[in-house]
């Protein structure tokens, strides 16, 4: 069903196969439907399996880190940075269903193992206009390996710096109408410690389990039904020091997911596809005294997500296809910091309309409507335009909104810090529990009127995006870029809204901020000679608040220096939003002499200076001490082919060993590493 | 007790070089700047049943007439709180100024967005905000603002200290009605540089900060 909608989609210039012009790769995140990578209005990008293994990451984390124009973001987890936002506003999907389980908004991506899968797909920009929430900074669509070969296993294993191993085994099988795919992963760390005179690691121990299978059954009259299954594992295990006595953490994470669908062919020019999925996830933490094992902090969470979701995809005359889908989505949630049960429901309508009315151009429009029952519909439209005058380049221009619902801890945290003594509630939950610390005497004073704290809004953006492909010299050299702005409003965040007894705050959340992240992606590369491929890409950022610009602009907002000096800010001044490098890059360099059987693939990642905290009290990085210094990361893998059933791959993640422990605690310097695998 | 010495040491040798009471005040005298160190402002102790840290909600009272403090925090005589001795009271990161529902006095103040080498002249009396009658904007009534951001500080959420803002500066009126301006340093013992605040060897609640007095009642802080 693919192929036909593929062939009607795809344009006669690539389908001329006489000129021997292998099909470009197909990719499916962009439009929801299959389109060859060339052919997408959207920017998207493409890290096919190949790729994935060349890298020689274990971890998802690793492998994205690597990849032009992404970056990480640490906070509570290692998250993904697309076009200048902060992890939370990327959709992370898994053969197309969102993935859950997000610690104070970062899905670590430390939680996946990159066996299995066959490609990932990067769509920048919002696509909230197919997706819905989340889909705001862009998508990265896991897509696992398809059953195919008759009869094939392989197993793998792999031995890292910091006693961190890797073993799995993945099989696949495919018996007439029947296919079936079966993954098996382990990863263990022993963590790390950079700080060897503090108490505790810095890095906790770690054991991590994942199991994933994917079934197929091709019905009569071209039907395909599959089921998707997986479950993963981490516990972790560290230690820390408070008030000289030490303490012992454990965290406990666990998640699942199952997904039938099924691919129907109703007519020759319209498709069903029905798609059921269900997924959860939780997490314990426990911390005890080591002396006696007192407790001393515990708390459970748990998560469930269902969906199900009807897509009709017609193929109208001239060139056009029609998608309209729909669905309804259920969440509940419990845990301790959220007093009791949630339940939340909502629903969701989605239209596009694809059409290629002239030979060299391509316009897709679309929507999405979500209705929620704890907060305000949102409308996300997209159009994207592709314009191809001639087979060496392309233009892609489009406008697109994406939106982030408020998240649970938004909507209903009930929360109090044992130590600290603050509490934070969410909006939903802020009035009784206020009503019940005053009746506890527990507030000196309301900073906020009660009854002024409203719904919240989902956080929203417009987008453009503008660029481009060429090529020259019959694609041996290629040149990409892409031209962003994402204006967001009603970002939220917590403020104080009551002051307790004991001087801690209260907290709760509003709609606050506007932003905005604008900049250029670049990527060039050359293949000079079959065997040897050059890739270098650079990404140019700028990030501001609104507010603290009109606060800039109308003198209002001070730097304080070490001696003690106030100075008026200039925008020069202003660092923009944490965490963000006003310029980066990656160096890509593969080389594959055929005689061999080896591969080499030499990475490198640089980043400019990025904000990470506020020293003189402004809010804003300004200050040179406010600020991680730039650096860059060089990473090394070899590979190579040992007979028909062996790969032997061995290299150096952060070959240069660069370490701060005190700014980077989560770049532990270099790790070598040496996987084998065993292909049957 | 030790702390109490140096300041009060500190402090009179400041004001003995700031000014020499055998001259006597005209126009072309300019004012100078007085340095006032960790002054304790409640600061929090361990609660011995729970562990967590406790102030005991009183004030510290503080007269920048005299550039002395009137009364201290754990002073359990609360009497010299009603008068018209002191024109600031610290506790946590509350200031109140002796006028309205504070004191009896004249007092007032405004938290102007200037730094304070360039507020050279007190405002006109209708910018003074009062105790218990200007509202700010997160409802409460008080002159100098509570709350991060909406007065001399920034609390920062992610490291948990209390930073003020820098280009702010707040104008006091006296209980006496005379007019001072004000530059909070630092919320930290020690006054440490606001990026290596050391939890251990730098409580918070002790103010550091400097002020000009001008003791002849015109509006002229420079």
């Amino acid at each position: 069903m693919v192929p036909l909608l593929f062939l009607l989609l795809v344009p006669q210039v690539v389908l001329d196969t006489s000129r021997a012009v292998p099909l470009p790769p197909v990719v499916v995140t962009a439009t929801r439907s299959a389109r060859p990578l060339t052919e997408v209005p959207v920017p998207t990008q493409l890290v096919p399996a190949e790729a994935i293994r060349q890298s020689g990451a274990a971890r998802l984390s690793d492998l994205l880190a690597e990849q032009p124009g992404l970056l990480l973001f640490e906070d509570h987890g290692t998250g993904l940075m697309i076009q200048g936002f902060e992890p939370d506003y990327t959709l992370f999907l898994l053969d197309g269903e969102p993935v859950i389980g997000r610690t104070a908004g970062t899905l670590d991506l430390n939680r996946f193992t990159v066996q299995g899968l066959d490609r990932i797909e990067i769509v920048r920009g919002p696509s909230s206009s197919l997706y819905g929430s989340e889909a705001l900074a862009g998508v990265v669509n896991l897509i696992r390996r398809r059953p195919e070969a008759p009869l094939a296993a392989s197993l793998h294993a792999r031995t890292e710096t910091n006693s961190t191993h890797q073993l799995g085994t993945s099989a696949e099988l495919r018996r007439g109408r029947l296919g079936a795919s079966l993954l098996l992963d382990h990863y263990r760390t022993e963590g790390y410690d950079l700080a060897p005179d503090v108490f505790g690691p810095t890095a906790p121990s770690l054991r991590d389990y994942t199991a994933d299978a994917y079934l197929t059954w091709d019905l009569p009259r071209r039907s395909l039904l599959s089921l998707a299954l997986r479950r993963h594992q981490q516990q972790r295990r560290s230690a820390f020091a408070l008030n000289g006595a030490p303490y012992d953490e454990f965290h406990r994470q666990m998640d699942w997911s199952l997904h039938p669908r099924l691919k129907q062919q109703l007519t020759r020019r319209l498709r069903l596809d029905v798609s059921l999925y269900l997924t959860g996830y939780e997490t314990r933490t426990r911390m005890t005294r080591r002396a006696d094992g007192a407790l001393y902090y515990a708390d459970r969470f748990s998560q469930a997500y269902r969906k199900l979701e009807l897509r009709l995809q017609q193929l109208l005359t001239d060139r056009q296809l029609l998608t309209l889908g729909g669905g309804a989505i259920e969440e509940r949630l419990e845990g301790d910091r959220y007093a009791g049960r949630v339940l939340a429901r909502s629903g969701f309508l989605f239209a596009q309309h694809e059409w290629t009315p002239r030979r060299w151009l391509e316009v897709v429009t679309g929507f999405r409507f979500d209705a929620h029952s704890d907060y305000a519909g949102q409308l996300s439209p997209r159009l994207a335009i592709l314009i191809r005058p001639a087979e060496t380049y392309r233009l892609r221009a489009s406008i697109g909104s994406g939106f982030k619902a408020p998240d649970f801890r938004q909507r209903y945290l009930v929360f109090t810090n044992a130590a600290a003594g603050y509490s934070a509630f969410g909006v939903t939950r802020l009035r009784e529990e206020l009503a019940r610390l005053q009746a506890e005497g527990q507030i000196a004073q309301l900073l906020i009127d009660p009854d002024r704290v409203t719904t919240l809004r989902p956080e929203s953006s417009v987008a453009f995006n503008f660029g481009g492909e060429a090529v020259w010299f019959d694609e041996a050299l290629m040149l990409s870029l892409n031209l962003f702005h994402n204006e967001v409003r009603d970002l939220i965040d917590a403020q104080p809204v009551a002051q307790k007894t004991n001087q801690a705050f209260v907290y709760s959340y509003f709609n606050l901020a506007r932003i905005y992240t604008r900049g250029l992606e670049a990527t060039l590369t050359a293949r000079p000679v079959s065997a040897f491929t050059l890739s270098l890409s650079y990404q140019y950022l700028e990030t501001a608040d609104r507010d603290v610009l009109k606060a800039i602009d109308a003198g209002r907002l001070y730097g304080r220096t070490v001696s003690g000096r106030d100075y008026r800010l200039r925008r020069s001044d202003y660092g923009g939003l944490f965490g963000r490098s006003r310029h980066s890059g990656t160096v890509q360099l593969r080389w594959q002499p055929t005689s061999f059987g080896l591969t080499v693939a030499l990475r490198g990642v640089w980043r400019s200076r990025y904000g990470y905290r506020d020293v003189d009290g402004n809010g804003v990085p300004n200050r040179t001490d406010e600020y991680v210094p730039g650096y860059s990361l060089w990473h090394l893998t070899v590979g190579r082919r040992l007979g028909r059933h062996l790969e032997l791959q061995g290299g150096a993640f952060n070959l240069l060993d660069l370490r701060r422990p005190a700014l980077m605690p989560f770049q532990p310097g270099r790790r070598w590493f040496v996987t084998l695998t065993v292909h049957v | 007790m030790a702390t109490r010495t140096f300041l009060l040491l500190s402090l009179t040798l400041v004001l003995l070089a700031a000014c020499d009471s055998s001259e006597p005040l005209d126009e072309t005298t300019p004012v100078e700047a007085v340095r006032v160190e960790d002054l304790p402002a409640d600061p929090a102790t361990p609660d011995p049943q729970t562990g967590r840290p406790v102030g005991t909600g009183r004030y510290t009272f503080f007269s920048l007439r005299t550039g002395e403090i009137v009364l201290r925090y754990d002073e359990p005589d609360r009497s010299d709180s009603a008068s018209t001795a002191w024109d600031l009271a610290f506790q946590g990161t509350n200031i109140l100024i002796n006028g309205g529902t504070s004191g009896p006095g004249q007092g007032g103040a405004v938290v102007l967005e200037v730094p304070f080498d360039e507020v050279t002249e007190a405002p006109a009396d209708d910018q003074f905000r009062v105790d218990g009658v200007d509202e700010c904007p997160n409802g409460v009534k008080r002159a100098v603002c509570p709350g991060s951001g909406n007065g001399w500080y920034n609390y920062n959420p992610a490291t948990h200290t209390v930073t003020p803002i820098p280009g702010r500066t707040i104008v006091v009126r006296t209980a006496d009605g005379r007019y001072a301006k004000v530059r909070i340093l630092s919320y930290y013992k020690g006054a440490p540089d606001p990026g290596a605040i050391d939890p251990e060897a730098n409580p918070s609640r002790y103010y550091t900060f400097e002020y000009v007095f001008q003791p002849d009642g015109s509006r002229r802080l420079q």
